[in-house]
C-alpha cells in the first residue's frame, strides 16, 4: 500500500515550510505519494485579493513559475526519495457564510484552471484535463476557522463531478462521508510541521501518477491511517 | 535581601562559568587514540521510535559507514511505528549492508525503548554491541574511531557528548541551545571534575560479554535512563567509560516549544531520581533565575536591573563561547533567546520536584530512585 498524502501547503501559500522542506520532509517519513495543493483563489475574492498581495495565494500570473518548481522538486523528490510528488492546486471560494464556502484539490493540473467560474465549470475543465477533483474538509471540523459546507449542502448535484471526499482531514473525520458510501481521501491539509501527523491514504496501486489518479477514482481497496508520532496516550 | 541575591547569582555566574569552560576544554581535548587496527565485527542497535526529523538521512548514515564488518538491526517495539517504513526503505536501499528490521516481540520491561532493544539484541551477531537511539548522523569514521578505544581491556564502553543543530523552529532553536549551552557543559563537569560519566543512548559502544555479565539489557528494562544505568555498572565494574573529545551531531529540525517543554519536564524527572538531593546544584549553574530573584528584590532599582542585566550578559555571553566552539555559529543571532530558555529551564527544574509519575500506555509509573519505574494503580 502507497502512503500518501494529497493536500499539502507550502510557501507558496499559507503553508509555513518551503516546497524543497515539505519534499524533505515528507520523503524523510517515508512517503511514497504526496500532491502539493497551495490555494487559488477567484479574482473578485476580497481574502483572495489581499492573500494574492501577501503572497498567500498562487496568483494566475505565477502559475507557471509555480508549476516548474513543482516539477523540478518532482524530480528531485523521485530520485532521492522515490516518492512521486503530484502537482495540484486548491480552489479556495470562502463567503462570509460557512453554508456558501467551499474549497476542492484539483490533482495533476498541468494548466492554470480559472477559479473565477462556477464549481460545475471548474469541475469539467479539470475532468477534460485529466486532472483528480477531491471535496475538501466538506463538513463540520475542529480545526477550521471556518468551515466549508457547500459541496455537503449540494451533494446530490457534486458527486457525479467529484472523483473523491476527504472523510479525513488532519485529525478530524468526517462519517457522514463515509455513511453516505462516498469515495474517499484522507489528507492532512498540511500547513506546519506538525501536520504531518494526522490522517493519511493508503494506496492499494503502483506507484505512477496515472496509476495514482485511476485509484482514487476507483477507489476500491482505499484505506486510511492516522500517522502518529509515537504511540497513543504515551 | 538584596546582598543575599546579589551574592547567589555571584556564586551561580562562577558556577555557569566553570561549567562553560569545562566544556571548551573537554571538547579541545580528548582521551589518548586507541588502536586504528583493531577491527573487530559489530552489531549496531537502532531502537526506532516515531519519525525523528531526517531519519531517513540518520539511519542512511549507518549504512555509510568505513567499516570492515558490522550489521545495522532497526528494531522497534510495535509493527505500527510509521518509522518500521523508513527502516524497510532503508533496507531496500542498501542492499550491500547487512540490515536486520525487527519488530519486538518482548514485552518483560516498562520501559518500550529497551523493550525493542532485547529483540534486537537478541538478533545480534556480532561480540561488540553498538547501540544508538534517536536522531543522529554519524560520519562514517565514527565507528572506526569509538571501536578503537575497545582494543584497550580496561576501557568498557565508549559514549559521546551530542551536539545538537539544524533548528528551524523557535521549539527546535530552545532546544538545541539548551542541549548545547547548559546540559552539553553540565555533562562535561560531570565527567571532568567527579569522574561520572554521562552516558547518552545515543552511542554507546560496548562489548557483548561486559553487558551480559552486568545482567544484560533485560536488567535495566524497567529504567528510564538505562544509558546512564550501564554506563554506572560498566564504572562500578571496575572498567572506564571513554567520552571522545568531538560530539556527535544531532539533529532537532522541526520541534515544537511543547515538545521542548516536555521533553525537558521529563529529563529533569529523570535526573532528580538519579541524582537524589545533588539535583539542587544543578540549579546553581543557571544565573538567570538568581538575576530575575535580584531584580525583583531590589524593587526594579537601577541597580538591581544593572546587576541582573550584567548577569544575563555574561551568561548570553558563556552560551555564545560554548556554541561558537561547537561550530553553531549561524545560531549566534539567537543567542538572546538564551535568558527566556535558562528562565524556562530554571521553571522545569522545580516542576520535577511536584511530578514524579510518567504515563505509558494508561498506565500510571512512578520514577523511584535511579529513574526506575513503578506501576501505580491499574492500566486505565
Amino acid at each position: 500500500m502507497l502512503l500518501c498524502d494529497f493536500h499539502i501547503h507550502t510557501t507558496w501559500s499559507d503553508g509555513s515550510v518551503a516546497l524543497t522542506d515539505v519534499v524533505d520532509l515528507y520523503g524523510q517519513a517515508g512517503f511514497d505519494v504526496i500532491a502539493i495543493t497551495d490555494h487559488v483563489y477567484p479574482s473578485d475574492n476580497t481574502i483572495g485579493a489581499w492573500a494574492e498581495r501577501l503572497g498567500k495565494a498562487v496568483a494566475a500570473d505565477l502559475f507557471p513559475d509555480y508549476l516548474s518548481a513543482l516539477q523540478q522538486e518532482a524530480d528531485r523528490a523521485l530520485r532521492r526519495y522515490g516518492m512521486l510528488l503530484i502537482p495540484g492546486v486548491e480552489v479556495t471560494k470562502n463567503y462570509l457564510s460557512e453554508q456558501d464556502s467551499a474549497h476542492a484539490l484539483l490533482l495533476d493540473v498541468q494548466d492554470f484552471i480559472s477559479p473565477d467560474q462556477s464549481w460545475l465549470d471548474i469541475f469539467r475543465e479539470a475532468r477534460e484535463r485529466e486532472a483528480v477533483v477531491v471535496a475538501c474538509h466538506p463538513y463540520h471540523t475542529a480545526h477550521e476557522f471556518h468551515d466549508t459546507l457547500h459541496f455537503w449542502n449540494h451533494r446530490q448535484e457534486y458527486t457525479p463531478h467529484v472523483d473523491a471526499w476527504e472523510v479525513a482531514n488532519r485529525t478530524d473525520l468526517f462519517t457522514g462521508v463515509s455513511l453516505g458510501n462516498l469515495p474517499i481521501l484522507a489528507n492532512s491539509d498540511f500547513h506546519k510541521p506538525q501536520h504531518l501527523y494526522s490522517w493519511k491514504t493508503l494506496l492499494p496501486c503502483e506507484k505512477r501518477v496515472e496509476a495514482v489518479k485511476e485509484c482514487i477514482r476507483d477507489n476500491r481497496g482505499v484505506a486510511i491511517t492516522l500517522f502518529r508520532n509515537g504511540t497513543a496516550r504515551e | 535581601m538584596t546582598t543575599l541575591f546579589e551574592c547567589l547569582a555571584a556564586g551561580s555566574l562562577a558556577a555557569a562559568t566553570i561549567q562553560a569552560v569545562t566544556a571548551l576544554r573537554a571538547l579541545g581535548r580528548g582521551p589518548a587514540p586507541g588502536r586504528p587496527d583493531f577491527l573487530p565485527p559489530v552489531s549496531i542497535l537502532k531502537p526506532l521510535r516515531g519519525i525523528d526529523d531526517r531519519l531517513l538521512d540518520s539511519l542512511e548514515r549507518f549504512c555509510e559507514l568505513d567499516y570492515p564488518v558490522y550489521e545495522v538491526i532497526f528494531c522497534a517495539e510495535g509493527s505500527s511505528d510509521p518509522a518500521l517504513r523508513v527502516a524497510r526503505k532503508v533496507k531496500a536501499l542498501h542492499p550491500g549492508t547487512d540490515i536486520q528490521v525487527v519488530v519486538g516481540d518482548y514485552r518483560g520491561g516498562l520501559n518500550h525503548s529497551v523493550n525493542s532493544l532485547v529483540a534486537g539484541y537478541r538478533a545480534a551477531r556480532h561480540p561488540l554491541v553498538l547501540i544508538s537511539d534517536g536522531n543522529f548522523a554519524p560520519s562514517p569514521g565514527y565507528l572506526r574511531e569509538a571501536v578503537s578505544y575497545l582494543a584497550d581491556p580496561s576501557v568498557g564502553m565508549i559514549t559521546h557528548l551530542i551536539r545538537a543543530t539544524g533548528a528551524r523552529t523557535l521549539g527546535a532553536r530552545l532546544e538545541n541551545s539548551h542541549l548545547n549551552a547548559s546540559i552539553l557543559p553540565s555533562v562535561a563537569l560531570l565527567k571532568r571534575g567527579g569522574g561520572i560519566p554521562g552516558v547518552f543512548g545515543k552511542s554507546m559502544l560496548m562489548r557483548k560479554e561486559d553487558l551480559e555479565r552486568l545482567g544484560g539489557l533485560e536488567s535495566v528494562c524497567d529504567y528510564l535512563v538505562e544509558d546512564y544505568i550501564l554506563g554506572d555498572r560498566i564504572r562500578k565494574a571496575g572498567k572506564r567509560v571513554i567520552v571522545p573529545s568531538a560530539p556527535l551531531v544531532s539533529l532537532n529540525v522541526y520541534r515544537t516549544v511543547r515538545e521542548f517543554l516536555s521533553r525537558h519536564k521529563r529529563w529533569n524527572r529523570l535526573r532528580l531520581s538519579i541524582a537524589g538531593p545533588a539535583y539542587s546544584f544543578e540549579f546553581l549553574a543557571n544565573p538567570i533565575p538568581f538575576a530575575v530573584l535580584l531584580l525583583a528584590a531590589s524593587h526594579f532599582s537601577a541597580w538591581g536591573a544593572t546587576l541582573a542585566g550584567a548577569a544575563a550578559a555574561w551568561k548570553v555571553g558563556l552560551d555564545a563561547l560554548v556554541q561558537w566552539r561547537l561550530g553553531e555559529r549561524q545560531e549566534l543571532r539567537w543567542i538572546w533567546l538564551g535568558p527566556l530558555r535558562d528562565l524556562l529551564a530554571g521553571c522545569l527544574w522545580a516542576y520535577a520536584f511536584f511530578s514524579r509519575t510518567v504515563s505509558r500506555r494508561g498506565q500510571i509509573l512512578q520514577i523511584t530512585r535511579g529513574s526506575r519505574l513503578v506501576p501505580v494503580g491499574p492500566r486505565v
